[in-house]
């Protein structure tokens, strides 16, 4: 009995959608965590520190941030081996959510200059690690 | 999954709806936090009355906090780990531990909250105490949420009514899982740790 998968795609797995890659095992889910674990240390010594200004201390923690961020999203939630239309959907709902953000500081926040600067490098960050430009792939 | 592959003919693209209609509802909810969040960094600084974000924050408290969250991530990954590998023993054992650890976060945000009640920082006290209760509520319910469901999956599991070809189930829930961990992130570094 044919199933819907093979009326529209009669040529069989070589056409299909990419299925999911092996997931990792335990013990990179624990070295994972363990990563995620040393950066919120970090983080939380980057608050505390007082020879750096205030610039620097807030890109590297929007760095730490994102870090943390693209680890849990890539490895956690498996977006780094599921098929991409996944990671399309939830790369959308993020881009417009920072962009809806962005608009909204830039049209009612005075003074915003280096928060919007590190918002928009987050966000070009995030757009490399999730959306695996060709270049990444091809390495 | 494994055990879900055989749902996966079924669809015109091949991948499984549910999964689909999750990755589509987590996006949503980026929207949906991320008004929350440019809502509290558009008033921050505004309010003209105390108590202020630096008279409040316990930033060791919270980071305690943050890193129990961070740890329920594993938690939760080992459990869909576990089903995927028929695993039920240790499937029960991580998804109660994921359950815990959200239950001790959850108790930790419900103290910080009468901490700051009782030195005055109510929701309608100033600009900074209606966007930061409203942001951290919002995510404490999704945390609460997420509890349930993982409860359910582990009573589920007790009674015989999760084997390894529902192992999607656990996918689902820990994808939920994981995004009030990333939402989290967000909010430990913006709403906590920059100084205003």
């Amino acid at each position: 009995m044919s199933t819907v998968r093979e009326e529209y795609e009669p040529h069989g797995e070589a056409h299909l959608p990419a299925e999911d890659q092996a997931h990792p095992g335990p013990r990179e889910y624990v070295l994972i965590a363990v990563v995620l674990a040393v950066i919120t240390g970090l983080e939380v010594a980057l608050f505390y520190v007082e020879f750096l200004s205030s610039t620097a201390v807030v890109t590297a923690l929007l760095l730490l941030m994102t870090i943390k961020f693209a680890l849990v999203v890539l490895w956690f939630m498996h977006l780094r081996f599921d098929p991409p239309v996944f990671k399309r959907l939830f790369v959308t709902g993020l881009v417009l959510a920072l962009s809806v953000f962005l608009i909204v500081l830039l049209t009612f926040g005075a003074g915003l200059g280096p928060a919007i600067l590190a918002v928009a490098f987050v966000l070009v960050v995030l757009g490399v690690l999730l959306g695996r430009p060709r270049f990444l792939r091809r390495a | 999954m494994a055990g879900d592959a055989v749902q996966v003919p079924h669809t015109a693209t091949g991948l499984d709806n549910r999964k689909l209609g999750m990755w589509a509802f987590l996006g949503s909810e980026c929207l949906f936090f991320g008004s929350l969040i440019a809502t509290y960094l558009l008033y921050r600084g505004r309010s003209v009355q105390g108590p202020f974000p630096e008279d409040v924050y316990d930033i060791p408290y919270t980071s305690v906090s943050s890193f129990v969250l961070l740890m329920s991530s594993l938690t939760m990954v080992l459990a869909l780990n576990a089903i995927q590998r028929g695993d039920h023993r240790r499937l029960r054992a991580w998804l109660l531990a994921t359950a815990l650890l959200g239950i001790t976060f959850v108790g930790g945000q419900v103290f910080e909250f009468t901490v700051f009640v009782r030195e005055g920082l109510t929701l309608s006290r100033n600009l900074f105490g209606s966007s930061f209760f409203v942001l951290t509520g919002f995510h404490g319910a999704h945390v609460t949420v997420g509890i349930l469901m993982l409860l359910t999956l582990y009573g589920m599991s007790l009674a015989g009514r999760l084997p390894s070809e529902r192992a999607l189930r656990v996918e689902l829930v820990g994808l939920y899982w994981h995004f009030v961990d990333i939402v989290w992130i967000v909010i430990f570094t913006v709403v906590y740790l920059i100084p205003s």
